[in-house]
């Protein structure tokens, strides 16, 4: 693990406040009604989109089953992510690159 | 429905064929591949059976057919395949043309290789003889020169007295051919048995020369052996036949021996052209029969399969017509008759078949409809056991979630990627690789499973995409949710450095698809915080899998019409499963949402915020052990609640009592059933006929009666206590199975970051030129460990995991699996098996 004494990047420090000011701290519930719908639409619709063929029935039961475990997944992660209870512990060299490119 | 939702629905049909037309109808048949047959005269010896001749005529047809392909082999001709379809099944008349045909050819060969091998032995004679008159003139020379000769033995066999200086006159010699090998032993042998009295000199022949019945080359050497006497001689003579050498009359003054050499050398000519036309005319004889062995070779094999077939046939009184029993699909039965109809008028037969139902109660084979896609899956059931007849088959929804529980564990875009790419390849290129018949047989596993590598793939790009694991790195597409806020000093004093979600570190909205990206960056706690997430995931899906493996079960009771098992057995397992295993899911997804950061008041002390903080989250795990043992421990943090949610002690109580009501209902509410049963089937058997029918049905009782009677009430309370255990115990246990999800996309996200750290990172690290190359050697050794244990062997695990879980975890919810295949009497189905069986 390398200890740095000098930094490759200034820090940001005052210039973040002004833009962190302007942000809401509501909960953003917009990527979880989007992805419901999408998989919602192929649930409820998409067997009705398979008319014709002879593996009409598997084709339907395949694409329901599909997008409720794929659907289960994403939320699952998503909902986990929503409220942490710790954060990443991170090398000093990490945080600085992270102050650095992500503003 | 002819769909795989259950097993299709068959009947037992009774076939009457008039003889003449019978074999054409089975020809039919075979081709069709829809008929299963009974065996008819299952005491009657094969010996026996009516058209054992015809059978026997077959194998010898097989026979001289495998001596002609191992022939045909052994030159190295190629036979051709078959273009286009298979050629049908010949007639019976035109049976005796093929076997003369065959038994021509048989002949033929036979007799060219005969030939071929006496010229080969001819030959070779002739070629002994040749080096033996070369070698020999070196020995003669010697000897005739007598002054530079070094060998005193000569001098001993030659006598001292100069009168007779052409001593040789009087010796006599033997000359031959040994293998090389012998001759030690036969010079000790010869030393040992004329006591040092004969001198051998021997010379090796360079060339290899050919063995005519084994055709190996081997090495022999020519040998010349001096002796005075016949006494002498004849003991080398023995001696010479008991090491098998060849002995060959060689003449004495070399003008004789120039003039025999000259002879030989013109025989062998001549022998070579002989040989050289025998060789070729063989050629041609198995050139024309590669032309069409194979054709012949699905003739004779349908001939044989027909009278096979026949032989389970009965024949009636009349003498004129066979009686066949028969396992048919429902749905076909149209199909049937027209193949049937086809068949007698090819034989130009006036009766046409009948083909009839019968009643019966025996079981019937289990037939499920697939195509190439759905029958891999379908094989993965079946190696557990075939369905019971008419039960819910399990395979159509095998083919969303074995890829998904197989990605579930594998997760990595990369190595899901491989994956994909590999059976993308396959399921393009099928045709072209099924044409190809390629021999080895995992090739052939991974071939047959094409299109569950393909999915397996493609869901493990999905889960990788959600666990945000490229080959154990991140990708950061929609920007990450947390940001450093420390300053320089503190990042300079401190290595590690933690951050909080309870401050401006995290914007508190998650990342919008998966796992945050920082997480693959962090250094200690990335494998605490992933555990969390991944246990609970696992028992999320096992939860769901399981509630839909008890849900099948209702369709089971509904088909079956087992209405009482509907309220002692689907109900009560659904409740159990519910209220103890889906409200843990429930305290999961509420933990989620209700503790955390409270937006606008980072790090407050109010006492309402601080109960619904990160310092108050209870444990799931510890929850529920209390739930179950009806404990309520004070939280030891006075600051928070004892509960979760207002009501939750009531509503948890409430929810054991329950599931545990229903264990007794589970165990004793079929018996009692049943009992009820046996006892009003009792009285009615003492009550006039008339009333049976109406008080049989009352109850939703199961239908057949005749099996149920006998059945002791003791098996039965035995049968259930079971079934009931079975499903209590292994509702927990099951449960907890399902972390093996976690537990291997642990091992392989750690597998992956081991392979990464140790491998590709440090060439990635190095400088200058020969960074380069040591780049380019690090990648290969990098890239091979991911290949073969990350996709290989990691996708190896996972995939028999997910077995397991389907097979154990999930059927054990609903699945009878007693049933037996249905195996049709199909002409595809010998012809490959036969083809596999030859290599």
């Amino acid at each position: 693990m390398a200890f740095v004494t000098e930094l490759p990047y200034r820090v940001a420090l005052s210039d973040g406040d002004v833009h962190k000011e302007k942000q809401t701290w509501e909960t953003n519930y917009t990527p979880i009604y989007v992805m419901t719908t999408i998989f919602a639409i192929i649930f409820f619709i998409g067997p009705f989109a398979i008319k014709k063929g002879e593996n009409k029935w598997i084709i339907k039961t395949c694409m329901m089953l599909a997008s409720f475990f794929l659907w289960l997944f994403w939320v699952t992660v998503y909902i986990a992510g929503m409220n942490p209870l710790v954060g990443p512990q991170l090398r000093n060299t990490t945080l600085a690159w992270m102050a650095h490119t992500w503003v | 429905m002819g769909s795989l939702f259950r097993s299709e629905e068959m009947t037992l049909c009774q076939l009457f064929l008039q003889s003449e037309a019978a074999y054409a109808c089975v020809s039919e048949l075979g081709e069709l591949g829809l008929v299963q047959f009974r065996d008819l005269n299952p005491d009657v010896n094969a010996f026996q059976r009516k058209f054992v001749n015809e059978v026997r005529r077959c194998d010898e047809m097989e026979r001289k057919l495998r001596y002609l392909e191992k022939e045909i082999r052994r030159d190295g001709i190629p036979m051709l395949e078959i273009p286009g379809e298979c050629p049908e099944a010949p007639q019976p008349r035109e049976m005796i043309d093929l076997e003369a045909t065959f038994e021509k050819l048989e002949n033929e060969l036979r007799e060219v290789n005969q030939n071929a091998e006496a010229l080969k032995r001819n030959y070779l004679e002739l070629t002994e003889l040749k080096h033996i008159l070369r070698k020999t003139q070196v020995f003669f020379d010697e000897h005739e020169g007598g002054a530079n000769t070094t060998e005193s033995m000569t001098r001993a066999l030659i006598s001292d007295d100069p009168n007779r200086h052409m001593g040789h006159v009087q010796l006599g010699f033997v000359a031959g051919v040994i293998l090389r090998e012998r001759i030690p032993a036969f010079e000790r042998m010869l030393w040992r048995a004329c006591r040092g009295n004969v001198f051998l000199r021997q010379a090796e022949i360079d060339t290899p020369l050919e063995d005519p019945s084994s055709s190996d080359q081997v090495y022999k050497s020519v040998f010349i052996i001096f002796f005075q006497g016949d006494q002498l001689k004849t003991r080398v003579k023995k001696i010479c036949e008991g090491f098998r050498a060849t002995l060959y009359p060689c003449p004495e003054s070399p003008a004789d021996r120039r003039e025999m050499a000259m002879g030989v050398m013109t025989r062998i000519e001549d022998l070579n052209t002989v040989l050289g036309q025998t060789q070729d005319h063989r050629h041609r004889v198995l050139v024309a029969a590669a032309k069409n062995i194979k054709n012949w070779f699905v003739k004779v094999r349908k001939i044989k399969a027909i009278y096979h077939t026949l032989n389970l046939f009965n024949l009636d009184v009349t003498q004129k017509c066979l009686i066949a029993e028969c396992w048919v699909p429902a749905l076909d039965m149209e199909t049937i008759q027209l193949a049937l109809r086809r068949g007698t008028e090819r034989s130009g037969s006036s009766v046409p078949p009948i083909l009839n139902r019968m009643e019966t109660i025996e079981d019937p084979p289990t037939y499920n409809r697939t195509n190439k896609f759905t029958s891999a899956f379908q094989h993965l059931i079946y190696a557990y056991g075939v369905a019971t007849y008419r039960e819910v088959n399990p395979a159509p929804y095998t083919v969303i979630t074995f890829p998904f529980l197989f990605a579930v564990m594998f997760g990595d875009l990369g190595h899901g990627a491989i994956m994909a790419a590999f059976g993308f390849w396959m399921c393009y290129k099928e045709k072209p690789l099924q044409a190809k018949k390629i021999d080895s047989e995992i090739w052939n596993i991974f071939f047959g499973g094409r299109y569950i590598i393909l999915l397996m793939g493609l869901f493990s790009m999905y889960t990788g995409l959600i666990y945000n694991d490229i080959f154990s790195k991140s990708l950061n597409i929609f920007g990450s949710s947390w940001r450093n806020n420390y300053d320089g000093s503190t990042l300079q004093s401190n290595q590690l450095l933690q951050l909080n979600p309870d401050s401006k570190d995290y914007l508190q909205y998650p990342y919008p698809f998966g796992i945050d990206p920082v997480w693959q960056l962090a250094e200690a706690n990335k494998i605490i915080f992933m555990n969390g997430y991944k246990m609970k995931i696992s028992i999320i899906i096992g939860v769901f899998h399981m509630l839909f493996g008890v849900c099948l079960s209702l369709w089971n009771h509904l088909y079956f019409k087992r209405r009482i098992s509907i309220y002692v057995e689907f109900i009560p397992q659904i409740l159990f499963l519910s209220l103890l295993f889906f409200y843990m899911v429930l305290l999961m997804f509420i933990k989620w949402t209700t503790y955390g950061a409270t937006p606008g008041h980072f790090g407050s002390q109010d006492p309402e915020i601080v109960k619904t903080s990160a310092f108050c989250a209870p444990s799931i795990l510890i929850t529920f052990i209390n739930m179950m043992l009806f404990k309520h421990d004070k939280n030891t943090r006075p600051q928070c609640d004892d509960f979760m949610f207002s009501g939750q002690m009531f509503i948890q109580k409430l929810f054991v009592i329950v599931a545990l009501l229903c264990v007794p209902i589970m165990l004793f509410g079929k018996p009692y059933f049943i009992m009820r049963e046996q006892k009003q089937r009792a009285r009615q058997g003492h009550q006039p006929v008339e009333g049976n029918a109406e008080n049989g049905t009352a109850g939703g009782a199961p239908v057949p009666a005749s099996g149920h009677h006998d059945e002791e009430i003791t098996e039965v309370f035995i049968h259930q206590a079971i079934h009931t255990i079975e499903f209590v115990l292994g509702s927990v246990s099951h449960t907890a199975s399902y972390l093996r999800l976690w537990a291997l996309s642990l091992a392989h996200a750690q597998l992956a970051e081991v392979a990464w750290n140790m491998l590709l990172r440090k060439g990635l690290m190095s400088n200058d030129y020969q960074g380069g190359i040591f780049l380019y050697v690090v990648f290969a050794g990098w890239a091979a460990i991911s290949v073969s244990i990350l996709v290989l062997m990691e996708g190896l695990s996972a995939f028999l995991h997910t077995l397991r879980l389907h097979w154990v975890e999930f059927q054990s919810k609903f699945y009878g699996g007693e049933g037996y295949l249905f195996q049709p009497f199909s002409f595809e189905i010998i012809l490959d098996s036969a083809g596999q069986a030859e290599e």
